[in-house]
């Protein structure tokens, strides 16, 4: 009997960082980059500006408070639609089964499969914000950027993993696609992407702890206040805790549809 | 044109209006995502009329977030027609039907418009229930006839949406940035004063900035009939536009053979 020995942890990393990437050219519908442009920065620009003009007419906040929301939520639109895709697209191509018969750990495999759409999370919302920035008349200094950047790395893992999640339900559940815009739409307004979390109802700000970005979007608004950096500690942490969580629920939730599809065929 | 050659004619608008918005109603996930997006919309405005401290009317924000729903209707449902109809692989039949190409679309864009006047009555209802929007019944009637005309109109103006996107490929992201410029510009959350003085002439070609204006007014008891007549005038130019262009390049695609590319 012919016995094969697990790969080491490193080779398995970088055999699934390949993977993951190659997948993400494969899988994510946006190879020509007019179509991106469109649709993951020219429409944020649009309706971060759109949200200015109407909170500026209210009377609420100022033009950096829909800045940094709408530059936000640029980057959960692709991570997370990239993350439902990363499953359901495999399916729709018919490589799935490619991945249910590979001897490669499903846990690198798919939390892998998380960063090439993070990264292009944080690509769609630096466009916008620069947009934005030059639309709006608003700039933020060299630091705040790098910071803002840095912290938003975090909120496209979990918003990844979050999607992730979602695509797991959409190999066995229709209408995914209906389920993400309306996380979305959700996100936009439990993270407090683009109303002031104080105007909440207290269930809303209660609950929203779980959604992806709500961390980052408190740190960022803290950004050049003087407790910043305790604030900045405490929500880079709770935004790590959510991204793992979503990653458990996502590995958890496949796992259990992986044996299930395997015991019955 | 005889009075029965209209009668007929609009008889056979209204029956493929209703086929189309049976047609368009069986891709269940759209028709639910055209209504609940505009929800959130009114929860946007909502929160943040209530971070501004409710200085504005309450009525107004939901039939504007209302009629921010039928602008995305109409923009990805008109956008979006020759796509839909290629992909059903019905495109060709329609384009070798002895009818005017227009008064075959025009049905479909009006279809679309319909879906954004049941989610502008949606979010009205939505607010009624949910944050307690006072609707006074006796100016339902006044409403519901400037709704009727806004849809009417809208369908017209998504005719030359349609026309202008025939040849594209990836139609909705084209469309999608497009949306909340059109938003703005049309006043329907906030009035047109509120834009930059080069941009407000513009807001009176859109049939929206008319329709959103008479729907608040009709709302209010205010007088509605200048700009229920204003948004019924901008549709008919948009329909006369519309389906000359449409026309033109429907004639000059199959002129130079150019039907495969739609």
């Amino acid at each position: 009997m012919v016995t094969r020995s697990q790969p080491h942890i490193y080779t398995q990393v970088i055999s699934c960082w390949n993977t993951s990437f190659l997948s993400f050219r494969a899988l994510f519908n946006w190879l020509a980059p007019r179509h991106f442009v469109l649709a993951m920065v020219a429409t944020p620009i649009m309706e971060l500006i759109f949200f200015a003009f109407l909170g500026s007419n209210l009377g609420v906040e100022d033009a950096r408070f829909f800045l940094l929301g709408g530059a936000m939520l640029a980057a959960c639109t692709p991570s997370i639609a990239g993350g439902v895709m990363a499953l359901t697209s495999e399916r729709h191509f018919g490589t799935f089964e490619h991945i249910l018969v590979s001897r490669r750990s499903r846990s690198y495999l798919l939390l892998m499969r998380a960063v090439p759409y993070s990264f292009m999370g944080i690509v769609a919302s630096v466009l916008t914000l620069a947009g934005g920035m030059i639309a709006l008349r608003v700039l933020l200094s060299p630091r705040h950027l790098i910071m803002f950047i840095a912290l938003l790395f975090l909120g496209c893992l979990s918003s990844a993993f979050f999607g992730m999640a979602l695509g797991v339900l959409g190999l066995v559940a229709s209408n995914v696609f209906l389920l993400m815009n309306v996380a979305i739409s959700t996100i936009s307004i439990g993270a407090a992407l683009v109303v002031p979390l104080s105007v909440l109802p207290k269930w809303v700000q209660v609950t929203s702890h779980v959604l992806p970005v709500r961390h980052v979007a408190q740190a960022v608004r803290e950004m050049g206040s003087q407790d910043f950096k305790g604030a900045i500690l405490w929500n880079a942490g709770s935004e790590v805790l959510v991204a793992a969580v979503w990653a458990l629920v996502m590995l958890a939730s496949f796992s259990r549809l992986e044996s299930r599809m395997r015991r019955e065929g | 044109m005889n009075m029965s050659a209209a009668l007929s004619g609009a008889v056979s608008f209204l029956t493929a209006t209703r086929f189309h918005i049976r047609d368009l109603s069986r891709e269940t996930s759209d028709v639910a995502l055209n209504l609940i997006t505009p929800i959130f919309y009114a929860c946007i405005a909502y929160f943040l009329h209530v971070a501004g401290g409710r200085q504005q009317n309450l009525a107004d924000l939901m039939i504007g977030a209302g009629l921010m729903g039928m602008w995305s209707s109409i923009m990805f449902g008109a956008g979006t027609v020759i796509k839909a109809q290629r992909y059903q692989g019905t495109l060709e039949f329609l384009l070798g039907s002895p009818k005017r190409f227009s008064s075959i679309i025009i049905p479909i864009t009006t279809a679309a418009s319909v879906f954004g006047a049941a989610s502008m009555l949606l979010t009205l209802l939505w607010g009624v229930v949910v944050f307690d929007v006072r609707v006074d019944l006796a100016h339902v009637p006044g409403m519901t006839l400037a709704a009727l005309v806004t849809t009417l109109a809208m369908g017209c103006f998504g005719l030359l949406i349609a026309a202008l996107f025939v040849q594209a490929r990836r139609a909705e992201s084209m469309a999608s940035p497009m949306i909340a410029p059109l938003w703005m510009l049309s006043g329907i959350l906030v009035p047109v004063s509120g834009l930059i003085e080069p941009l407000r002439p513009v807001s009176r070609v859109l049939p929206m900035s008319w329709g959103a204006e008479a729907v608040r007014a009709a709302a209010t008891g205010s007088p509605y009939w200048f700009g229920l007549a204003s948004c019924a005038a901008t549709g008919v130019v948009y329909l006369l536009v519309g389906s000359w262009a449409i026309n033109v390049v429907a004639r000059r695609s199959r002129d130079k053979g150019e039907v495969n590319l739609w």
